[in-house]
């Protein structure tokens, strides 16, 4: 599967249900295994408050797709309640960060937009080890005993 | 021989027994008085989350003032690990994709495994500023 289909799936899902809040860890997690999406979703959901507050009428996901790649995705409404989304690659590679944009817009990030996102990959791993895994983020040993 | 023990260094005066004496009974301390009253009123500031102990505690002791004063005085968090490190990131990534696969039921990391994916982390780690 590409990595754009992947994206596409991942961000519209399989079903029409845009609700997420029915969607916990469960407690015994040995006798229900989440799929790879719904553990995105929670992941997204942590990724998405790193950036600050969300405006008014947006919905933002922020996740990690590989050990490369990073997905931001945003969607709005405009003034003509048309509605409007905007989703950007992050791809890790031996040069640097590449920010891949609609339109075949390509460039390497740097300054603080590279520190920003430096910093919100390491949030984005502790907190989603502890909120979501609940995993300790120094030892990946498991926080549930 | 009665005038002797009144002299012994031993010797509680009358007028100081009242001070001397405590029990239960006795009435509290002005600086007792104040450390009751400031937990009650550290007990009240945190019914939302009974289980923050330590806040209470702490509040307990110093008073809800003096814990309001420090954390603005605080030091703000320093980074202290280098978020322009891509081989820092990509470790970063392969954790979360670790932890996503073994919450899938596919595979538990090795010990080895999970040293490994640790030593890169842990070379920085986010501190207070001193």
């Amino acid at each position: 599967m590409s990595v754009l289909k992947k994206v596409v799936a991942l961000l519209i899902g399989d079903d029409n249900s845009s609700s997420v809040n029915w969607l916990k860890m469960p407690k015994k997690r040995a006798l229900k295994k989440l799929t790879e999406r719904e553990l995105l979703t929670l992941e997204s959901e942590v990724g998405a408050k790193l950036f600050g507050p969300i405006p008014k009428g947006h919905r933002r996901e922020f996740f990690c797709l590989d050990e490369r790649t990073w997905i931001w995705h945003e969607e709005w409404l405009d003034e003509k309640r048309k509605l409007t989304t905007s989703t950007v690659r992050y791809e890790i590679n031996e040069h640097g960060v590449l920010k891949v944009q609609e339109g075949a817009r390509y460039a390497y990030i740097d300054g603080e937009e590279l520190q920003n996102f430096g910093i919100a990959i390491r949030m984005y791993y502790e907190q989603v080890a502890r909120e979501v895994y609940s995993r300790d983020p120094a030892t990946g040993e498991s926080l549930v005993q | 021989m009665a005038e002797q023990q009144n002299t012994s260094m031993y010797h509680v005066p009358a007028s100081q027994e009242a001070v001397v004496v405590h029990s239960p009974e006795a009435p509290l301390t002005e600086v007792e008085l104040a450390y009751q009253q400031a937990m009650e009123s550290a007990l009240d500031a945190h019914e939302a989350d009974p289980a923050d102990v330590d806040r209470r505690r702490i509040e307990g002791l110093l008073g809800e003032s003096t814990i309001a004063a420090t954390e603005i005085i605080a030091p703000s968090p320093e980074v202290s690990f280098n978020p322009r490190d891509t081989a820092h990131l990509v470790a970063c990534g392969q954790r979360v994709i670790r932890m996503r696969d073994i919450e899938r039921g596919e595979g538990t990391p090795t010990v080895g495994e999970a040293i490994a994916r640790t030593q890169d982390l842990n070379k920085g780690d986010v501190t207070l500023a001193a």
